[in-house]
């Protein structure tokens, strides 16, 4: 990973007409980009051609870029508000949702093919992989977004906060939230071992 | 400390926002309280596996690349109308609407020179090369956000269908202005439009045969307009029968390799 001392004197060349410059921003950053997208709308194809134009998208208003953050940081919330502008436009061209409806009215996954042979191992990671990226795609964009910019971007919560303008607090809460919200997915979805009592914020507990 | 509190500092403890002392005291309670503890666990194994990254699929950096060399070098010509994009949704409604009287080969002088000295009516030396013969459309076109096919609410054939029986009012969602008066915006209205991935026309609208420009007198039937982040291009579309006579902002003619029906049924999507 690049400084922000060597982030800025790439940006400089870029904007001194250096293009080719840029794609070393490009190597150094593609994989948490295409990670944040594919974390955000969950599926490959558009997952890279939403990093695509994230990119492209930080390359035109690279010159408005304020060096007072991160380049990275700056990346990372352009390329997940790319991601949202997507799912949002999706949504309204109403595409065939992930779920099917049983008999009883349930809403049930559809079954992701898979024909990759792993070891076990490997399949328990996949599984849960997949399973956290399903519960995902079920929480208040609002928060998937700061979740995404935490856990792959590695945002600071003061940075997620000067990105976003939000108080670092409200971060700290969303945070949290979705946190809680994940888990509780991923157990209903029997991809956590160790179930977690649903009382557990009533009972005290042990208290410090 | 109740063990909700403590579990939103569990969180913080993840993303290293807490100081020593508090997360020695949140240890603490996390050994005595099972509940926290699973809680620690379920957190932390969420967390892992969200900082389990993928590959990068190979020649992402390549393809970013080539898309920012082709936009960089993308001719100027097709800059019709650069610039702020509302103005430009602005001038282009003006553009469709004004269109009923202005014959396709007046419409570059009427209009488009004068919002842009730079580019002049169509000239024979302006227009792209084409490949004809499914060459598909400019991969630049294939780079632009959304494709929306307008049907005109003057279309020749009196048969046309509607899409999905409704008639779409094709303002763009930029805050109405004086540029569009109310005879405009009836126009418009009477439109119908539908936007699909530019993807879509690549076939469809590839150049097959080249064509005189300026075959027709009266408006087109439809037209694609390609919408990119700061530029619009457009193609403008002629029902022969089955067959689809273009005319492109570039200057250029001919007739595609798509049908009329493959284009309605794009319509219909």
């Amino acid at each position: 990973m690049l400084t922000q001392d060597e982030e800025r004197r790439i940006i400089d060349r870029v904007l001194s007409g250096d293009v080719n410059a840029f794609g070393l921003l490009v190597e150094d950053q593609s994989k948490v980009v295409y990670n944040l997208c594919l974390r955000m709308v969950g599926n490959e194809q558009d997952a890279y051609d939403l990093s695509q134009d994230a990119f492209l998208k930080a390359y035109t208003n690279l010159s408005v870029f304020r060096g007072d953050s991160r380049f990275s940081s700056w990346l990372y919330k352009l390329a997940t508000n790319v991601c949202l502008d997507f799912l949002r436009k999706r949504s309204r061209q109403k595409t065939v949702p992930l779920t099917y409806e049983t008999e009883n009215g349930e809403q049930e996954y559809l079954p992701i093919p898979d024909e990759t042979f792993s070891p076990e191992t490997e399949t328990e990671r996949k599984e849960l992989r997949d399973s956290v990226r399903r519960g995902l795609s079920q929480l208040p964009e609002s928060q998937r977004q700061i979740l995404i910019l935490r856990e792959i971007g590695q945002l600071s919560y003061e940075e997620i906060a000067g990105q976003l303008g939000l108080e670092a607090g409200t971060v700290k809460s969303r945070i949290f939230r979705a946190r809680k919200k994940l888990c509780d997915i991923l157990i209903k979805d029997g991809n956590l071992s160790e179930s977690i009592p649903s009382n557990h914020q009533e009972k005290g507990g042990a208290n410090v | 400390m109740n063990c909700e509190e403590i579990q939103e500092r569990l969180s913080m403890m993840l993303d290293e926002e807490l100081s020593g002392d508090e997360r020695a005291l949140i240890m603490e309670h996390i050994t005595a309280c099972p509940e926290c503890m699973k809680v620690y666990e379920a957190f932390s194994s969420v967390s892992d596996s969200l900082k389990d990254l993928e590959e990068v699929p190979e020649g992402f950096t390549e393809d970013v690349m080539r898309r920012i060399r082709a936009k960089n070098a993308a001719p100027k010509r097709k800059r019709y109308f650069a610039g702020v994009l509302g103005m430009a949704a602005c001038l282009a409604l003006v553009l469709f609407a004004g269109r009923t009287v202005d014959p396709p080969q007046s419409r570059d002088m009427n209009g488009l020179s004068a919002i842009n000295a730079d580019t002049a009516a169509p000239t024979a030396e302006d227009a792209a090369p084409y490949t004809y013969g499914n060459g598909g459309l400019d991969a630049e076109l294939m780079s632009f956000d959304t494709a929306t096919v307008y049907q005109n609410s003057y279309i020749a054939d009196p048969d046309a269908p509607t899409v999905n029986g409704t008639i779409i009012d094709v303002d763009d969602g930029t805050p109405d202005t004086e540029c569009e008066t109310a005879t405009e915006k009836a126009a418009n209205r009477s439109s119908i439009s539908n936007t699909v991935a530019p993807e879509s026309l690549d076939t469809i609208l590839a150049a097959a045969v080249p064509a005189e420009y300026g075959n027709y007198e009266r408006t087109a039937d439809y037209t694609v307009v390609f919408s990119g982040e700061a530029e619009t291009y457009f193609i403008d579309v002629w029902v022969e029968g089955e067959r689809l006579y273009c005319q492109d902002a570039a200057g250029n003619a001919y007739y595609a390799e798509g049908t009329y029906a493959q284009l309605l049924t794009l319509m219909n999507e």
